[in-house]
């Protein structure tokens, strides 16, 4: 079944918004994500434009300043509160597996 | 040495996979693609080099765009940021190159380049193919019509095979394309719910296969033609050719002088409407000026017969039998008339010689269709023994009769089969003769005698 947009974070969409915390523009994101993550995770340049577009679109982010092409955005509250659900979510997951594995061991 | 090649831009729009592999395979020959447009890719001779390329999607972009949008340069700039260096766009159609060895790939999210496919596909690709799939079932609907109405002039058309190959060739090349798409956008939906690419298959070379055959095809046609008939078709897909060039060379001027999208959008529009308009108006005009031309009635050896203050025709043309291989006849002014027009299914020759003068001297005239292939040999003999359905005549009681084929003795006419037609009880002089591959509709204007009806059948039946 489809998952509903945004109702779930990518990896990719979870550290875009991250970076996102403090103001920056797109490629800087393309520098910190893997910067972040030991080269974990990168983010294609397509991906973040289409990205970027659609979380100023959901009101997730908000353009600070355009200095010609160079766009720099910021987190909104929305995108603050998706990445709070978003972690809530993976702690749930992450806790749900300790008790799994705990129980096993002991 | 050459510096550049082009090769034909018949790519599957969303074949990202085969483009990419076809232009790497290329860079490691040496060629460097450097200019997309719409007819041709060019590439330029460098180093053979083992570089990345990357074939992406702008669905906001448009092919009468003057050059990328503010937007589109952004998302170039990102690309360049990592080392994808821009070669050229057509239309929401844009690629990529890297010299790098394991350069971060442009999507990385399937989801989103599926959905900016998809959103670009149904901006020209998938329209283009749907209304081309309309075009193409709508053709082949008026050449089955076609065939029922009149078989036997149809088959004969020198046209009717390669409209078929075009039509069917057309047909093809719709069903693999929307056909490919939307399994491919299936199963790539699919795919990208668990975060995985699917790669695309294109149909480049199965559909050059098909041009190459389609414009064999037409030479063999034209070949076959009436010179005539050759050149006028010549002409008339010539100024096809020439709108369609011409078109494409105003668009891609109008780009280059930097004019906006929707007037480039407009002014393309308007001139494809008024030169198909004008082409079509056109093709008739300069269709018949060709026809007159007098070079083709020194071939046919006609001159003109004065009578009573008109005009008439007279011409010399080969036909296979004359009155004057039966009888004694010879007039001055008999005119030797022949059609014939062919196809490789079915030879169909129409001949007629008469005099315009009234006259007590023989006339007559016959249709021989020759063909190699049996149900059309059947199909000539059904047709040509076919009575019509309506009455063609009334008795003196007041009842209506009808025309009918009855045998006659074939031996006679040195014919597997020979027919002769009746209504009211009268013999007419319309006979059918059936010979190995030939089947004759001849009507001489008098009553043959047993030795005419063999001298006919020994020249018929050659």
């Amino acid at each position: 079944m489809p998952r509903a947009k945004f109702q779930t974070l990518t990896e990719q969409m979870f550290y875009i918004l991250l970076c996102l915390k403090a103001e920056c523009c797109g490629m800087d994101i393309m520098d910190r994500v893997p910067a972040m993550t030991d080269g974990r995770v990168n983010v294609g340049s397509g991906t973040l434009y289409n990205l970027l577009e659609q979380f100023q679109e959901a009101g997730m982010i908000r353009l600070t300043k355009a200095e010609g092409r160079r766009r720099s955005y910021i987190l909104t509250d929305r995108g603050r509160e998706v990445l709070e659900e978003e972690y809530r979510r993976l702690t749930f997951q992450l806790a749900d597996y300790r008790r799994v594995f705990a129980e096993e061991e002991k | 040495m050459k510096d550049h090649k082009y090769i034909i831009a018949q790519f599957t729009f969303y074949d990202r996979t085969g483009i990419c592999r076809l232009l790497e395979k290329q860079a490691r020959k040496g060629w460097l693609l450097d200019k997309v447009t719409n007819f041709a890719w060019r590439f330029r001779r460098t180093e053979p080099k083992d570089v990345r390329f990357a074939v992406t999607y702008f669905p906001k972009a448009s092919a009468y765009d003057p050059g990328p949008s503010e937007q589109q340069r952004e998302l170039i700039e990102f690309c360049a940021h990592s080392g994808w260096v821009l070669v050229g766009t057509t239309a929401q159609l844009q690629v990529f190159y890297n010299e790098a060895e394991n350069p971060v790939p442009i999507d990385t999210d399937p989801m989103l380049e599926l959905e900016n496919i998809h959103r670009s596909a149904k901006k020209n690709y998938l329209p283009a193919y749907i209304m081309l799939l309309l075009l193409a079932l709508m053709q082949i609907g008026m050449q089955i019509s076609q065939l029922f109405i009149s078989p036997l002039s149809y088959l004969s058309q020198s046209t009717t095979m390669f409209n078929w190959l075009c039509q069917l060739s057309l047909l093809t090349m719709c069903v693999m394309e929307l056909g490919g798409y939307f399994c491919w956008y299936r199963r790539a939906k699919a795919a990208a719910e668990n975060g995985e690419f699917v790669e695309t298959r294109g149909f480049r070379n199965v559909e050059l296969v098909m041009v190459s055959l389609i414009l064999a095809a037409f030479v063999v046609m034209l070949c076959s033609m009436q010179p005539r008939m050759a050149v006028i078709m010549g002409i008339s897909l010539g100024m096809l050719f020439a709108v369609i060039v011409g078109i494409s060379a105003i668009q891609s001027y109008m780009k280059r002088r930097g004019v906006s999208t929707e007037t480039n959008r407009r002014v393309t529009w308007v001139l494809t409407i008024l030169l198909s308009v004008a082409v079509t108006g056109l093709a008739f005009p300069i269709g018949n000026k060709v026809m007159e031309l007098p070079v083709w009635e020194e071939n046919r050896q006609v001159r003109i017969y004065e009578w009573n203050g008109m005009s008439f025709e007279i011409y010399n043309d080969d036909i296979p039998l004359r009155v004057e291989d039966l009888t004694e006849a010879s007039a001055p002014d008999y005119s030797y008339e022949a059609r014939e027009q062919a196809s490789f299914l079915l030879h169909r020759g129409e001949y007629r010689q008469h005099i315009w003068e009234s006259s007590d001297e023989p006339e007559m005239s016959y249709i021989i269709y020759t063909t190699q292939i049996p149900v059309i040999y059947d199909l000539a003999i059904q047709k040509a023994t076919e009575p019509v359905d309506y009455p063609i005549g009334v008795h003196e009681n007041g009842g209506l009769y009808y025309e009918e084929y009855i045998p006659q003795d074939a031996s006679l006419w040195k014919a597997d089969a020979a027919y002769r037609q009746y209504a009211g009880g009268e013999a007419y002089n319309h006979f059918v003769l059936c010979y190995e591959n030939r089947v004759v509709i001849f009507r001489p204007d008098w009553e043959l005698t047993p030795e005419q009806m063999a001298a006919a059948g020994e020249i018929f039946g050659e």
